[in-house]
């Protein structure tokens, strides 16, 4: 009993230990090397500028498309449809990115070839829309589940709403604070993905680096002097928790 | 706008995406069945089956139990509201950090070294905070009488959790489970990094333990050997449908 009590304490501490690894680390490392980051200042706000960029612009083409199929889900209820939907995206959902990249490389991009419209931002947004519609659609659920009484839909259809009216005067509102948590949990995931972004690039030759491909791609080639990669990653770590601090704000205030 | 136009927009977006993914992937799967002689040849299958296996048990044997005990102590042993309040904030930065910023961190701290338990060790532990967060979750669903009952009836906190708990929720606890043992397929950066694999510009060239997922990364640099990628995503995607088929039915059932 008292051993696993104690073991129970050990394992309890793991995560504070990685916490402060983690953030020392990347401290240390950054002020060592804090002339090189100097340097590499012109070069580094492309990167920033270029995560930052396609983050928003492929979560605001995926976002709405998740919104809207969340939707469906809450207005049909359980049909065939919905169920087969419902298990796609638990799937999706843990899917590891190397596959979508390999779904991106091995379809998109020869279909996108065969029509002559290869473009970088294209491949990259329909690859990304298939890794994050599911994550969107699957927290929406689970928010619409937990917020939204399903009368409420028999409700508005016996008032005489429409679906489109029930989606802008029911939906929207009673997820708003929902749909904006979301919406910054998703341009998160985005900054922090690399193996999508490298292979898009490779194969479209696109020079819009983003910061994590960067670090990722260094760290394959052993190419690249480890002290601007550790400026990056804390860079990439304070953007990342920066959002979810937002989206922590956003969610307490309303809460 | 028709009364029914919007309904109709969303159904065929929904149809749309499940038409959409069983095309991509019976192309993908068709292709790789006519091919499947020429993609054994590419490469070696086999050892990279075995590696991913090794690595993958591997990954299992460290993050699963330490990210239970965690998610026990936090649900069951701790009072200090103080702790949960840390403990949650701690465990959803480490769960939001990228896999290529732990990497860089565990070079710092542990220098090189290109071992398979070295990469064992790092991916567990970029693994343990979100599997850590589903433990959470599922064990904060129990219901509370469950709980205060088994503690009025004499039951330890022990008893309770191994002996009442776990056996009574056995399939909440399946999730986080199964999305372990389907990310850490994926895993690529860390282990090519550690394990030397290759670079992106040699293509393949795998020594030591390669996995299928570091075969597929290795595979799609370069067009030569897309019968080989188009095997190994075929296989991927059969896996990741039939584990989440079984999880879900499972689920409903149990």
């Amino acid at each position: 009993m008292r051993f696993f009590l104690l073991l129970l304490r050990v394992v309890s501490f793991i995560p504070f230990l990685l916490i402060a690894s983690i953030i020392s680390v990347l401290i240390f490392q950054t002020f060592k090397h804090i002339e090189t980051a100097y340097y590499i200042r012109e070069f580094f706000q492309n990167l920033l500028f270029n995560s930052m960029l396609n983050s928003i612009l492929i979560t605001l083409i995926a976002f709405p498309i998740g919104v809207l199929i969340s939707f469906y889900l809450y207005y049909q209820g359980k049909t065939r449809v919905s169920t087969t939907f419902y298990t796609l995206n638990k799937m999706l959902s843990v899917t590891p990115s190397i596959i979508f990249a390999a779904i991106g490389v091995m379809f998109f991009i020869p279909l996108l070839e065969y029509f002559h419209l290869v473009s970088y931002y294209i491949i990259l947004i329909i690859t990304f829309s298939f890794m994050l519609i599911p994550f969107i659609v699957l927290k929406l659920h689970f928010f619409v589940q937990k917020k939204i009484d399903p009368m409420l839909k028999e409700v508005s259809s016996s008032l005489g709403f429409s679906p489109l009216q029930t989606f802008i005067y029911l939906f929207i509102p009673l997820l708003r604070f929902e749909l904006i948590t979301i919406f910054l949990w998703s341009i998160s995931i985005v900054i922090g993905e690399s193996i999508i972004f490298i292979f898009v690039s490779h194969y479209t030759n696109s020079s819009h680096q983003t910061i994590s491909e960067y670090i990722a791609l260094s760290l394959i080639d052993n190419s690249e002097s480890f002290s601007q990669l550790y400026i990056m990653a804390f860079f990439l770590f304070v953007m990342i928790n920066i959002i979810d601090v937002i989206r922590y704000i956003i969610w307490k205030k309303y809460e | 706008m028709n009364r029914d136009l919007f309904s109709r927009i969303t159904t065929l977006i929904v149809i749309g995406f499940i038409v959409g993914f069983t095309i991509i992937m019976g192309a993908l799967f068709s292709i790789s069945l006519l091919n499947i002689d020429n993609s054994y040849n590419q490469i070696h299958f086999f050892p990279s089956l075995h590696g991913s296996a090794f690595l993958i048990s591997g990954f299992i044997t460290i993050t699963l139990p330490l990210s239970f005990l965690t998610a026990v102590y936090f649900c069951f042993y701790s009072e200090s509201e103080i702790y949960r309040f840390f403990m949650r904030l701690v465990l959803r930065i480490l769960s939001k950090t990228p896999v290529v910023v732990f990497t860089l961190v565990f070079i710092a701290i542990l220098q090189y070294k290109n071992t398979p338990s070295f990469v064992i060790l790092i991916v567990s532990t970029t693994l343990y905070p979100v599997i850590t967060i589903k433990f959470i979750n599922r064990l904060e669903q129990i219901e509370k009488e469950v709980i205060e009952q088994s503690l009025a009836l004499g039951a330890s906190k022990e008893f309770m959790i191994f002996k009442i708990i776990l056996p009574l929720y056995f399939h909440k606890m399946m999730e986080p489970i199964n999305h372990l043992v389907l990310q850490s397929i994926g895993i690529v950066i860390p282990v090519i990094y550690f394990l030397e694999l290759s670079t992106i510009s040699d293509g393949i060239k795998p020594n030591k333990t390669t996995t299928l997922s570091t075969d597929l990364f290795l595979a799609l640099q370069n067009r030569e050997y897309f019968n080989y990628a188009l095997l190994i995503t075929s296989l991927f995607v059969l896996f990741h449908l039939f584990s989440s088929i079984i999880l879900v039915k499972w689920v409903k059932k149990s």
